[in-house]
C-alpha cells in the first residue's frame, strides 16, 4: 500500500488506531478457523463511527478491500483477511451508549463484548438473551454479522430477533443510521437484512438491541445417559411433546472427559456416554410442570440419573462446563475443527450417528456438543494441523457431514455462518437462481464487492453474473 | 375489444382464472389472474416482462389499501389458488405451504397438529399467508411471539424475470445464506411474488383465558398495563380501547389474553388478579372466540375507514395517545381508538367527517408533533385525494436510496408496479 495512504489513515485514526508492523499483523491473519490465513496489509481500529467512515472513504477512493473484524472468534473464516486488503476491527469501539430500562433496549458500540452487555444491565433485572458459548470474547458486531446463536436461543431466538437498530458505515464511507428502535420497519427491513450478512454489506458501528427481563424462576437439570442415542431421542420427544424449555444441550462422552479434565470441570459424571443439560425458565407453576414432564421423558428414554441444580452457583458451574467445552477440547489435540450443521429435530439420532460413522471411517476423533433443542449439531473433530494427511481427512469429513445432513433435509450452518469454509457447499442447498438473488442484493449494498469479498457466495455464481452484465 | 378484455383473454389462455380486481379501493379494476401453480406464476411474470406489463402480486387483496396509489398497473397476480401443503412436520414444529392458503385454513391445520399459528391475525378467512407475510402483518399475539418476520423460516419467491428464488429453509435455526426473507417480508409485492412460506409453529395451548375490565382514565389503563407487563405472567396480548361513550364512568377498557398449560394459566390469572380490579373473564373456546372478535375490533383490520397506525416506545405511549386524541378532539372527528401498550402501537379508526385535504393536513401535523416522541405514523385506507403529497407508510428515512437500489437489482425489468410503497418504491 502506498505510504501516503497509510499516512492519511494514520492521521484519521491516530497511532493507536493503525497497525502496520508485521509482527503485530500476525494476530489478524485468521479467525477461529485457523486452517485458513492471509496477512492483511494493515489493521485499522477506529474509535468512533466518524473515524470509521473517514477511513472507509479513503479505502473506497483507493479501491482497497475491507474485512470487518470483531474479536476474531468466528469459525467459518468470515474474518479471514483477503489478499491486498485491510482488516477493520472494532476492538476500540466498546462503549455502552445508552441503556433504557423502561423501554428495554440498549444502544452500544459494535465492539462491545457480548457478556459485558448483560453485566451492564443485570442489576436492572434485564439481560441480553443471545449467549454464544464464546460470549466472554465475541462482540455484538460479530454476533450481528453472523446472526449468532447460543444455548438459550432455543427459547429466545438467534441474534436477529434481538437487533432493533444499527448504524452502518457503507462501502463508500457513507453512514446509514438505522438506529431508531421501532416495532416495524418503514420500507424494506434493512436491519433484518443486514443481520447475518457476514460483513459483506458494510461495517456495523453501533447496535441497538432488545433487553429481556430476567425470568422469575430458572431451573437447571442434568440428565445422565449411558447411550448418546437415548439422549438424542429424549430431545426429539420433548419437541414432539411441544415442551418449551429455554435450553436443551447435549455433550457426549469425549466432551465430558475433556471438560472434566479442564478448569471448566462441572461435575458431569465421567462414566456417562452423554449428558443432556436442560434449563427451564418462567413463572413458577409453568417451570415446575415443564420440569416434571422433561424428567419423565428422559427417564423413559433410559436416563440413569436426573440431577437438579440446587443453587445459582451449581447452575453456573454446569453451564461453565458447557460453554467451556470447545476450549477444554484443546486438551485432546492441538487443533479443533468445529463443524456446525442443522437438522430437522425429528432426525437427531440418525444424523448424530451418521457424523460419528463418517469420523470413524476417516480415522478421526470426533466429539459432540450441541444445541440439541434447535437441531444444531457441532461435530468437533480434533486434529493436528502439522499433519497434512489428517488435515485433508478432516476437510473431507466436514464436507461429507454437510452432504449427509443436506440430503436429510438439514442445512449448512445453524450459527457459525458460511464464510470461506462453506462457500462452495452453498450449491448443495441453493440453486443458481437462489444464489443470483443473493448476489443482486449484495450488489445493491456494495456494488464494487469490496466489503469482505470472496466469502459466502460461491465464486462461479458471481463470475457468471459479472460476465452476463459486462457490455459486449 | 377493449384493452381490458384483450389482456383478460390473453391471461386466461395462460392461466385459466381471471376476474376484475381493484389495485386499491378507489382505483379502476384491472384483470386479476390466479395461476394454478408455481410454474404458471413464473410463466405469467415472464409474459409480463416480455410485454412490458406492470404487475401487482396479491393474495385476497385485503391489504392493498394500506398502500399508496400505484403507478401504472396492467394486471394483478393473485396467489389464491396456490394452496398446496408442501411439508408439515408437527414433531419438528414446522410447516411449509404455498402462499395462497388462507390464515383460517392454516390455523385449523396447525391446531390439528397440536400447534398454534402466529401471527394470529383478525378475519383469518379473508387473508392468505403470502399476503400476511408480504404486508408484514402481525397479530395482537405479537406481544408474546414477536412479529411475523421472526417466524418466517424461509420463502420461495418469483422474481420479475420469472426465476424462482429460495431463501432460508424449513429449519427452526439456520444461517445459511443472506436472510432475504427479512427483505421480502413486508415488501408489499414491490420486489417479488411470494409463492411458498415456511413457518415455525408454537405449542397449542391447553387452556385459554380472556380478561376484560374497565377503568376511568387512560392513566389508570396504562398503570394496569404496566403492572401486567411487569408481572411474571406472560400475557399473549394486552390491549386498551377507548369506550365511546363511557360506561358508568369508565372510559377505557383493558383486555388481556392468557394461554398455556391449565395450571400455569390459572396461576398467572391468580397473579394478575392482584393488580386487576373487578374484571370479567371467559375461558376455553369462548375465550378464543372473544380473542378473535376483539382482534378485529382492536386493529380495525377490516375497517372501510381511514386508520392511523402509530408506533412509538412504550414509555411514550401516554404522551402519544394524548397527542393524537387531542388533535382529533380539536377537529371534532368521530373515532375508535385502541392501544397495544406492550408493543407501543396505537390504532385509530377515523369515522369522520373528514375531507381528504383535512385528513392529509391532520397526518402532516401529527407527524411533525410525533417526531419529538420518536414515533412514526402510517395512514391506511386513505382516499387517494389525501395521498397526493403524503407517504402512507411514514416519513422518509435515511435508507431510501439503498431501498431503491435493492428494488432496481431485484426487479431490473421493472415488472412490479411501483409508487405504492414507502418512498414511491
Ligand atoms: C469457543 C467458541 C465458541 C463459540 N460458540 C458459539 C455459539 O455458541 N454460537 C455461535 O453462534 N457462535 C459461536 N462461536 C462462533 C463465534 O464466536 C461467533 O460467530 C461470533 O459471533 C463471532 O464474533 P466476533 O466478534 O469474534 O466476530 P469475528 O470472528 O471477528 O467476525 C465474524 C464475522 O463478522 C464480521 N464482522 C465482525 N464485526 C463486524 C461489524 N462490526 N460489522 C460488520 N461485520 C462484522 C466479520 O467480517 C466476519 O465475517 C464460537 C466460537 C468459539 C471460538
Amino acid at each position: 500500500m502506498r505510504a501516503e495512504v497509510v499516512h492519511e489513515l494514520r492521521e484519521i485514526l491516530g497511532r493507536a488506531g493503525l497497525i502496520s508492523e508485521p509482527g503485530r499483523l500476525l494476530t489478524y491473519e485468521c479467525d477461529g478457523l485457523a486452517l485458513l490465513h492471509e496477512r492483511p496489509e494493515l489493521v485499522l481500529l477506529p474509535r468512533t463511527t466518524d473515524e470509521c467512515a473517514r477511513a472507509l472513504r479513503v479505502l473506497h477512493r483507493e479501491k482497497i478491500a475491507v474485512v470487518g473484524r470483531g474479536a476474531g472468534t468466528g469459525l467459518s473464516g468470515g474474518a479471514t483477511p483477503v489478499k491486498g486488503g485491510v482488516v477493520l476491527g472494532t476492538a476500540r469501539m466498546r462503549d455502552v451508549l445508552e441503556i433504557n430500562a423502561v423501554d428495554r433496549y440498549a444502544r452500544v458500540q459494535a465492539g462491545l463484548v457480548n457478556v459485558d452487555l448483560t453485566l451492564a444491565v443485570e442489576e436492572l433485572g434485564l439481560f441480553y438473551a443471545p449467549d454464544p458459548s464464546s460470549q466472554h470474547a465475541c462482540t455484538l458486531g460479530g454476533n450481528a454479522a453472523e446472526n449468532s446463536g447460543g444455548p438459550h436461543c432455543f427459547k429466545h431466538g438467534s441474534t436477529t430477533r434481538h437487533v432493533l437498530g444499527l448504524v452502518i458505515v457503507r462501502d463508500d464511507g457513507s453512514v446509514l443510521d438505522l438506529s431508531r428502535p421501532a416495532v416495524d420497519p418503514v420500507g424494506y427491513d434493512l436491519v433484518g437484512l443486514f443481520v447475518g450478512s457476514e460483513g459483506m454489506f458494510g461495517i456495523a458501528t453501533e447496535i441497538t438491541v432488545k433487553l429481556t427481563p430476567t425470568p422469575a424462576v430458572t431451573e437447571t437439570l442434568l440428565a445422565i445417559f449411558t447411550d448418546l442415542d437415548a439422549a438424542c431421542d429424549s430431545v426429539s420427544d420433548a419437541i414432539a411433546a411441544r415442551l418449551e424449555p429455554s435450553a436443551l444441550e447435549i455433550l457426549d462422552k469425549l466432551t465430558i472427559e475433556a471438560v472434566e479434565a479442564s478448569v471448566f470441570a462441572a461435575g458431569y459424571p465421567k462414566q456417562a456416554e452423554a449428558v443432556l443439560l436442560i434449563e427451564v425458565e418462567g413463572a413458577e407453576a409453568e417451570v415446575e410442570m415443564t420440569l416434571a414432564e422433561l424428567s419423565r421423558i428422559v427417564k423413559q428414554r433410559g436416563a440413569i440419573d436426573v440431577r437438579r441444580a440446587r443453587s445459582a452457583a451449581e447452575r453456573k458451574k454446569l453451564w461453565a462446563g458447557r460453554k467451556g467445552a470447545f476450549g477444554a477440547m484443546g486438551r485432546i489435540a492441538p487443533d479443533l475443527y468445529v463443524a456446525d450443521v442443522v437438522v430437522p429435530r425429528t432426525k437427531l439420532r440418525e444424523l448424530v450417528a451418521a457424523t460419528t460413522r463418517i469420523a470413524r471411517e476417516k480415522r478421526l476423533k470426533l466429539a459432540n456438543v450441541f444445541h440439541a433443542g434447535d437441531g444444531n449439531l457441532h461435530p468437533n473433530i480434533s486434529y493436528d494441523r502439522r499433519d497434512a494427511d489428517e488435515v485433508a481427512r478432516v476437510l473431507r469429513a466436514g464436507e461429507e457431514i454437510m452432504r449427509v445432513v443436506v440430503a436429510a433435509g438439514g442445512s449448512l450452518s445453524g450459527e457459525h455462518g458460511i464464510g470461506i469454509e462453506k462457500q462452495a457447499a452453498m450449491s448443495l442447498v441453493f440453486g443458481d437462481d437462489d444464489l443470483r438473488a443473493m448476489c443482486r442484493v449484495r450488489d445493491a449494498w456494495d456494488p464494487e464487492h469490496r466489503m469482505n469479498p470472496g466469502k459466502l457466495i460461491p465464486v462461479h455464481v458471481c463470475r457468471e453474473m459479472r460476465n452476463a452484465e459486462r457490455p459486449r | 375489444m377493449s384493452t381490458y378484455d384483450s389482456l383478460s383473454a390473453r391471461l386466461e389462455r395462460l392461466a385459466g382464472e381471471v376476474r376484475p380486481l381493484r389495485p386499491r379501493h378507489d382505483v379502476e379494476p384491472v384483470p386479476s389472474v390466479a395461476p394454478r401453480d408455481v410454474e404458471q406464476t413464473r410463466e405469467l411474470l415472464r409474459f409480463a416482462a416480455r410485454e412490458r406489463l406492470r404487475v401487482i402480486p396479491c393474495g385476497l387483496g385485503s391489504k392493498l389499501s394500506w398502500c399508496g396509489i400505484p403507478g401504472h398497473v396492467d394486471f394483478m397476480l393473485s396467489t389464491r389458488r396456490l394452496t398446496r401443503v408442501v411439508s408439515h412436520v408437527p414433531d419438528d414444529g414446522t410447516l411449509t405451504i404455498e402462499a395462497g392458503a388462507t390464515m383460517a385454513d392454516l390455523k385449523e391445520r396447525c391446531r390439528a397438529g397440536g400447534h398454534f399459528l402466529t401471527p394470529d391475525v383478525a378475519r383469518a378467512a379473508t387473508k392468505t399467508i403470502g399476503g400476511v407475510v408480504a404486508a408484514g402483518e402481525s397479530g395482537l399475539d405479537q406481544l408474546r411471539f414477536g412479529p411475523v418476520r421472526h417466524h418466517v423460516l424461509g420463502l420461495a419467491v418469483v422474481l420479475s424475470d420469472g426465476s424462482l428464488a429460495r431463501t432460508g429453509g424449513r429449519l427452526v435455526k439456520n444461517v445459511t445464506g443472506f436472510d432475504l426473507q427479512r427483505l421480502y417480508c413486508g415488501s408489499h409485492g414491490t420486489l417479488c411474488t411470494i409463492v411458498e412460506v415456511s413457518l415455525r409453529l408454537f405449542p397449542e395451548p391447553e387452556h385459554e383465558l380472556w380478561l376484560s375490565t374497565g377503568v376511568a382514565t387512560l392513566q389508570d389503563a396504562l398503570g394496569l398495563a404496566a403492572a401486567t407487563l411487569n408481572s411474571p405472567a406472560r400475557v399473549v396480548s394486552l390491549s386498551i380501547a377507548e369506550m365511546v361513550p363511557p360506561k358508568q364512568g369508565q372510559a377505557w377498557a383493558v383486555f388481556a389474553r392468557l394461554f398455556g398449560r391449565r395450571a400455569a394459566v390459572d396461576a398467572e390469572h391468580a397473579l394478575l388478579a392482584r393488580s386487576w380490579p373487578v374484571h370479567a373473564s371467559c375461558e376455553g373456546a369462548r375465550a378464543r372466540e372473544a380473542a378473535e372478535q376483539m382482534s378485529d375490533a382492536l386493529t380495525f383490520s377490516s375497517s372501510p375507514h381511514p386508520t392511523l397506525h402509530v408506533s412509538c416506545r412504550p414509555s411514550r405511549a401516554m404522551g402519544v395517545t394524548e397527542l393524537v386524541r387531542g388533535a382529533l378532539e380539536r377537529l371534532g372527528i368521530e373515532r375508535r381508538l385502541a392501544l397495544q401498550p406492550g408493543l407501543a402501537e396505537l390504532d385509530v379508526e377515523l369515522r369522520g367527517p373528514l375531507e381528504p385535504q383535512a385528513l392529509a393536513g391532520l397526518v402532516r401535523e401529527l407527524r411533525v408533533a410525533l417526531r419529538e416522541q420518536a414515533a412514526q405514523l402510517a395512514l391506511r385506507n386513505a382516499p387517494r385525494a389525501a395521498l397526493l403529497d403524503i407517504d402512507p407508510f411514514g416519513e422518509r428515512g435515511p435508507g431510501l436510496e439503498l431501498m431503491r437500489a435493492l428494488q432496481r437489482q431485484l426487479d431490473a425489468a421493472g415488472v412490479y408496479s411501483t409508487g405504492r410503497f414507502h418512498g414511491g418504491l
